[in-house]
């Protein structure tokens, strides 16, 4: 008797019910982002809004942009500086200040949105916190070891000199924008899918720094010292560092509440997947709905005191470079072109210039 | 002993099986922020701060002129049962007052406060007017702080049509009728305060009028013309048949009539020639293999002066004297972007620094203080230093243009301070172009054919007058214009 025991028990088991559960997961709504970044140089500046796609398993859409939107800048002594939308077609949902508009020093400024759906947003207010200048520039070749132990990673750092004024509470932001280096191909090689052409060798190729690194420092425990920082990493990609690259960025001087965002902006940037990483999720920023105070609106309205820099790094000034490079069996100016090699997208890429920039002077 | 582990099962099972009580704990009230203030509004951030929920009857922000809050504003905002941000806005301050604000949470048995910020509002004022110069049922703006939704524009006594209030900063407003003067203070009354603008809203001027001594039988394009003195000169260019014209009137004022002034030069269409008596290059004849006319002149006491060509040759370019020299600029020939300088006490031609841009002689353009002012084609204003080669972007001209129609054609002329800018091709716009502070006045548009080009702008006496070759006739209307007349 007691052998049908386990017979009967593996019946019952393989017989008990499994009913489906069905969680009621709340959808997420398409929510606004703002991108703003206000600054003391000469204008014009922009504000750019755009409604995101929820995230999901499952595709559900593009980031649409936020047009028809009414945007104003507010400062402390009741200033207001309206942004018009832009009339590029191809950037809508972006608003522009007028040419003569940069933010003054000491001065404290709201970012103030109306939505075309009446919707109201309002930025929760931020001064302007004067940067000390840069001093200096300067860049070495550093390699990084990665998950492919014989492959490491190459790139560069740039460095900035410069002198923290002391008794003042100084967060830092440097943020890249658009650089241009010098592209070699190599149109005349044997090897590539192309035939060899004679031209052409060299042209200027317009980048943005790569990977984003969202680099904020604080002077809470070097307050006073000179202070000789990390503020741009570009990866060397075979291409980048033939001959010329010219990284421009801002050196910002930011508010503490921007300074905390952007450091947990970076930590969530920089997530790998370890037991060790901070959960993901969504930073508040400082974009505050006057209808709904417990909306959450993706983005942040910075205000800062910047400082345009520019160095030139030259690749027979770097120890080492990556090796091998990559070869571009290309005339260069077709280097764009050539990318999108399916021909899906129906805007055609401009041609390269042969010619450097107006104010290129390495 | 032998049950212990019995009693210990019952106590984990009366351990997992306790009643969980729902508690409503304490919480405190933070007056957090206060967002911005503008005008009779403020925005305050307060948040409510606790280990779980909350059972809040009621909650929202005081706002007080005094600090014991006696007689309060209160935005209320409603029960909530869980802890966080609140947003609180009013609209109902006073102006240019100080005022402090706390958050408050009514519980069943409690009113709980939050700390005391405090904040001023600002007194509004209005910074400025946009346009200064319009016409009668058109809109401006008027720039400030502090408007109230229900702001109200008053032109002198007269109370305008508000069109919408943006941002309490910006005041869209429909330019009432015309009143007796032409300058009109301006205010704005916003809840129980005034602010007035600095400068006065003006109404356009100008007066036109159509002079009885026309060059009968003579229409020009193409053409020269130069002032010295009251005396007008024009000539040169092509006819109304089609053919070179190879004289130069002139008018003096109190006369009657336009005189020929036997011009002993060669032929000339799209010479270039300053507004002095200096011209020279352009083409002896018509068509596409048209002669260069090789001759340059001064018009000086009555005569004309041969002068030394240039090197270069110079068609449809813009001519300039600027300090007692001729400079040549641009054109269709070479580069049109080379500048050429005649100095008449040397009697010789220099190189000077080329443009940053090619210009042709169809651009509107005119001399003030040494500096020469261009027109582009995308009606940006620019200012020209020739020596230093340095050109800056001042201002943008306000009427549209319209490609090939009505983007050339135009006449410009200095008066004093003021530039006089306009009469495009097949437009009547002309305005003031104050030259201190680069703000543009509208004038009274032009009331005649517009189916005519402008032949020459002349100035006499705080007068405009100018010459309008007639499309569709054969004769040169002669105007005169008054820019303070209405």
């Amino acid at each position: 008797m007691m052998k049908f025991y386990p017979i009967l028990f593996m019946v019952l088991l393989l017989s008990a019910c499994i009913d489906p559960y069905n969680a009621d997961v709340e959808a997420p709504e398409r929510g606004l982002s703002v991108e703003a970044v206000i600054t003391t140089l000469p204008g014009p500046h922009e504000v750019k809004l755009t409604r995101n796609a929820p995230y999901g398993l499952s595709f559900v859409g593009f980031n649409r942009p936020e047009i028809l939107a009414k945007v104003a800048l507010r400062d402390d002594l009741g200033r207001t500086f309206v942004f018009t939308e832009s009339q590029d077609s191809n950037r809508p949902g972006v608003y522009i200040s007028d040419q003569d508009f940069s933010a003054e020093v000491g001065r404290t400024y709201n970012l103030e949105l109306e939505l075309f759906s009446g919707k109201r947003y309002i930025s929760r207010p931020e001064t302007v916190a004067e940067v000390p200048n840069i001093d200096s520039l300067t860049y070495k070749a550093v390699r990084t070891a990665t998950t492919n132990k014989y492959i490491g990673e190459v790139g560069v750092q740039v460095t900035a000199h410069f002198q923290d004024p002391k008794g003042i509470e100084n967060f830092y932001h440097w943020r890249p924008i658009t650089s241009t280096f010098v592209l070699i191909t190599e149109p005349d090689a044997e090897g590539g899918r192309n035939p060899p052409v004679s031209c052409c060798a060299r042209c200027f190729h317009t980048d943005f720094p790569q990977p984003a690194n969202v680099i904020t420092y604080d002077d809470k425990d070097v307050d006073g010292l000179y202070q000789r920082k990390i503020v741009a990493y570009i990866l060397d990609d075979g291409v980048r560092f033939k001959e010329t690259y010219r990284l421009d960025f801002l050196h910002l001087g930011i508010s503490q509440r921007a300074h905390s965002f952007l450091r947990l902006v970076n930590q969530q940037l920089n997530l790998t997947g370890s037991v060790f990483d901070p959960p993901p999720a969504n930073i508040r920023g400082n974009m505050i709905s006057l209808d709904d105070p417990n909306e959450q609106v993706l983005g942040y309205f910075l205000v800062a005191d910047a400082e345009f820099m520019r160095v030139y790094i030259h690749k027979d000034r770097l120890e080492f470079v990556k090796t091998p490079f990559t070869k571009i069996f290309l005339d260069c100016r077709e280097f764009l072109r050539a990318a999108d090699g399916l021909r899906r997208n129906p805007i055609i890429p401009p041609l390269l210039p042969l010619d450097p920039p107006d104010d290129w002077n390495p | 002993m032998k049950h212990i582990s019995l009693y210990i099962l019952f106590l984990c099972c009366l351990g997992f099986f306790s009643c969980e009580e729902k508690a409503d704990g304490g919480f405190t009230i933070l007056t957090e922020e206060i967002v911005n203030v503008n005008g009779t509004r403020a925005i305050i951030l307060g948040r409510i701060l606790a280990f779980q929920n909350v059972a809040v009857q009621e909650h929202g922000f005081q706002f007080s002129l005094t600090a014991d809050f006696s007689d309060p504003i209160e935005i209320k905002m409603g029960e909530r049962s869980r802890p966080g941000n609140f947003v609180g806005e009013t609209e109902s301050l006073s102006l240019g007052k100080e005022y402090f604000v706390r958050g408050f949470a009514q519980t069943e048995s409690d009113l709980v406060f939050g700390n005391t910020l405090t904040f001023v509002t600002l007194e509004p004022a209005v910074e400025r007017i946009f346009p200064l110069t319009q016409f009668e049922g058109e809109i401006i703006t008027v720039f400030g702080r502090g408007f109230e939704s229900s702001s109200e524009v008053f032109f002198g006594e007269t109370k305008a049509e508000v069109i919408d209030v943006v941002f309490g900063s910006q005041i869209r407003v429909r330019v009432p009728k015309r009143q007796e003067s032409i300058s009109i203070p301006l205010k704005v009354v916003t809840g129980s305060q005034v602010a007035f603008a600095e400068n006065h809203f003006r109404y356009p001027t100008g007066t036109y009028e159509l002079l009885d001594i026309r060059l009968e039988g003579i229409r020009l394009r193409d053409n020269i013309y130069f002032q010295k003195g009251n005396t007008f000169f024009v000539g040169l260019g092509v006819d109304f048949s089609g053919n070179i014209f190879s004289e130069i009137y002139s008018y003096t004022q109190g006369e009657n009539e336009w005189k020929p002034t036997n011009y002993p030069g060669l032929p000339k269409r799209k010479a270039v020639s300053t507004r002095t008596g200096y011209f020279g290059g352009g083409f002896q004849n018509i068509g596409i293999s048209a002669t260069y006319s090789d001759d340059f002149w001064k018009y000086d006491n009555g005569e004309y002066r041969q002068i030394t060509s240039p090197a270069f040759r110079f068609a449809d370019a813009i001519g300039a004297e600027i300090s007692g020299n001729f400079l040549a600029i641009g054109g269709l020939l070479e580069v049109g972007s080379l500048v050429r300088e005649y100095n008449p006490i040397s009697e010789s031609w220099n190189n000077l620094p080329n443009l940053p841009f090619d210009v042709t002689g169809d651009l509107v353009n005119f001399i003030y203080q040494d500096k020469l002012y261009i027109i582009d084609k995308d009606k940006i204003l620019w200012e020209y230093n020739p020596y230093t080669a340095s050109a800056s972007a001042k201002t943008v001209y306000p009427s549209p243009f319209i490609k090939t129609v009505s983007d050339f054609g135009g006449v410009a002329i200095v008066m004093g301070d003021k530039a006089y800018i306009g009469m495009y091709n097949s437009a009547r716009e002309f305005w003031e172009l104050d030259l201190r502070t680069f703000v543009w006045s509208a004038k009274n548009p032009f009331p005649g054919e517009i189916r005519a080009v402008n032949s020459g702008i002349f100035e006499r006496d705080g007068q405009l007058y100018f010459l309008r070759s007639q499309q569709p006739a054969d004769f040169t209307e002669f105007w005169r214009f008054d820019p303070d007349g209405f």
